[in-house]
């Protein structure tokens, strides 16, 4: 009888544990957990709306679930130093996470979905956000928040998050000193929105199918580097704009299926270089952008329209054009005439954007034609003196021997030689 | 016969008059494809926005109060038929040479410019007391402004 009441009361038990988890009140072990210790999270769901404000480290499981409703926040963490959220999957909130006055804040393995916007921080300092899923909600990027937004912050850190279907996939304003690396938005209005930002550096990110992949504003001395930009392709689509920036380096990128891959506008001291402009419809747009920014070293290749600008004039030297039909002589990798990337109707385009859809038109075929033949006597605006005849591509990818295939190809020589030898001595 | 002359003037005059009171109404915003003007920035956020009805009929939409006096003090004043923006709770368009403005570096806007337009200097007056922050502008003010500076 007593073994009876053992084995039940212990099947009990295992039944009731994973029911003990969907009721414990998680705020109650964050209280519970003294100031810089640990608190380890089974699986389980844990509901409400939760705070921290005091150096803690909450590690969760496998499955281990937050969830609040739609109309709070569902974990503050305020004034507070050294917090580290580890392997949390946060559901249904208004804001996933709210960060307000906190250093040496880490956050890796987090996934954030069904809410108005993810993680917004303010005020932080020293904060790594590492390897997060954050999954906006259905309908127009109107209708929801940002992936991760940064107010008043410095010295962030953003890597390896994939932000899908939010408003501004990272949305930093009056920042100081961001790095965003290997991060993958889609599908939202702009992958990565700069305001009053300094000293940011966006590396090897992919954007894609988003309005604008990069809205760069009134910021300076920041880097775009090695990103991957394509299919920013709606109507008013572009790869990046640069709206009243300050020595911004472009380098390195690849834009690839944008309407517009770079527009600058009021754009100072700035450098475009090393990139890849393919198949977009325009590549690069200049609008009231001064002369100390430059165009260098890139390639243009099956875009519609090269450069455009609205008189602006800026540096342009060392690209390669795929249209361009000059010559060299004396063989030193640059063309003996120059490129000019004027074409009347690019120009019309950039104060008419609705233009756009005449491109292909036979008289915008012709007027291109008519305007190559005017365009020999043009030496001030869009004029690359130094065009390079080969792309960057082909230079620095020399064509490489593969061994294993010459072998292949010397066997089936020799064998096809034996055979055919065989075959007359027969 | 004199008073077919008078009749003729007066209705001319009538006619010349209704021609010059063109009235000028803004119009929805259309989120999906609306862009700022200026900034090229797509008004998501319809509580800031701002528009200029011009004479010919066209509308130039703005998502923001400093975007859109930055391109009012570019234009030809002979194209302006109206501007509006839309007043602090967002509802309803207001002229923006009668509204009453607050700035305060806090207040959110898209472009960060932290100003804000008001039906009338009262209701300005009583978001300020009741932020407790906030300093009055008029139109006048705005054109002297610096945008975007004060971050």
């Amino acid at each position: 009888m007593v073994k009876k009441w053992l084995l039940l009361s212990t099947l009990f038990l295992l039944v009731a544990l994973p029911a003990k988890a969907e009721t414990m009140d998680l705020q109650q072990l964050i209280d519970a957990t003294p100031a810089g210790g640990e608190l380890q999270l089974q699986d389980g769901i844990y509901k409400g709306s939760f705070r921290i404000n005091k150096p803690i480290k909450v590690i969760g499981s496998k499955n281990t679930i937050l969830q609040g409703t739609a109309k709070e926040t569902l974990l503050q963490i305020e004034n507070s130093n050294d917090v580290t959220l580890e392997n949390l999957q946060l559901k249904t909130a208004k804001t996933g996470i709210a960060v307000k006055k906190v250093n040496h804040l880490y956050m890796s393995g987090l996934k954030l979905t069904s809410m108005y916007s993810g993680v917004q921080l303010n005020y932080a300092e020293d904060v790594e956000i590492a390897e997060t899923i954050i999954q906006g909600i259905d309908g127009h990027y109107s209708k929801k928040g940002n992936g991760v937004a940064a107010f008043n912050s410095k010295r962030l850190q953003m890597n390896g998050l994939q932000i899908n279907q939010v408003q501004d996939g990272l949305y930093i304003e009056n920042v100081s000193q961001i790095e965003l690396q290997n991060n993958v938005i889609r599908n939202s209005r702009y992958g990565i929105h700069f305001m009053y930002t300094e000293n940011a550096k966006a590396i090897e990110n992919k954007f894609n199918k988003n309005v604008t992949g990069i809205m760069l504003m009134m910021t300076k001395n920041t880097d775009l580097q090695r990103n991957e930009i394509n299919e920013q392709n709606g109507l008013n689509g572009f790869g990046v704009v640069l709206f009243d920036g300050q020595n911004i380096d472009v380098e390195g990128n690849v834009f690839q299926s944008n309407r517009t891959a770079i527009s600058a506008q009021k754009l100072q001291r700035s450098t475009m270089k090393e990139n890849r402009f393919q198949m977009n419809q325009s590549a690069v747009e200049l609008i009231r952008s001064n002369a100390e920014n430059s165009v260098i070293e890139n390639d243009f290749i099956g875009n519609i329209v090269n450069l455009r600008s609205d008189g602006s004039e800026t540096t342009i030297q060392h690209n390669y054009y795929d249209d361009y039909d000059g010559i060299d002589v004396d063989d030193d990798g640059i063309g003996d005439c120059s490129y000019v990337a004027l074409q009347s109707f690019g120009q019309w385009m950039v104060r008419q954007p609705a233009y756009q859809y005449f491109v292909e038109s036979p008289s915008v075929v012709l007027l291109n034609e008519m305007d190559k033949q005017t365009n020999a006597i043009e030496t001030d605006q869009l004029v690359d003196e130094k065009p390079r005849m080969m792309s960057l591509q082909s230079v620095e990818q020399p064509q490489k021997r593969n061994i294993g295939k010459i072998v292949i190809g010397i066997a089936i020589v020799l064998s096809g030689l034996w055979l055919w030898r065989r075959e007359a001595a027969i | 016969m004199k008073m077919r002359w008078i009749l003729l003037v007066v209705m001319l005059v009538a006619m010349l008059q209704a021609c010059g009171n063109k009235e000028y109404k803004p119009r929805e915003i259309v989120s999906e494809t609306d862009v700022c003007e200026v900034c090229n920035m797509s008004i998501v956020h319809e509580d800031y926005a701002g528009q200029i009805a011009l004479k010919n009929g066209d509308y130039k939409m703005f998502d923001d109060l400093g975007c859109l006096v930055e391109y009012m003090e570019d234009m030809d004043n002979d194209n302006l038929g109206q501007a509006f923006i839309k007043d602090g709770g967002g509802k309803d368009w207001v002229d923006v040479k009668t509204a009453s403005y607050v700035y305060d570096k806090e207040t959110w806007t898209p472009m960060s410019y932290g100003v804000i337009a008001f039906k009338s200097e009262g209701a300005a007056k009583d978001w300020m007391s009741e932020k407790k922050v906030g300093k009055l502008l008029s139109f006048a003010d705005l054109e002297d402004f610096k945008w975007g500076v004060h971050h």
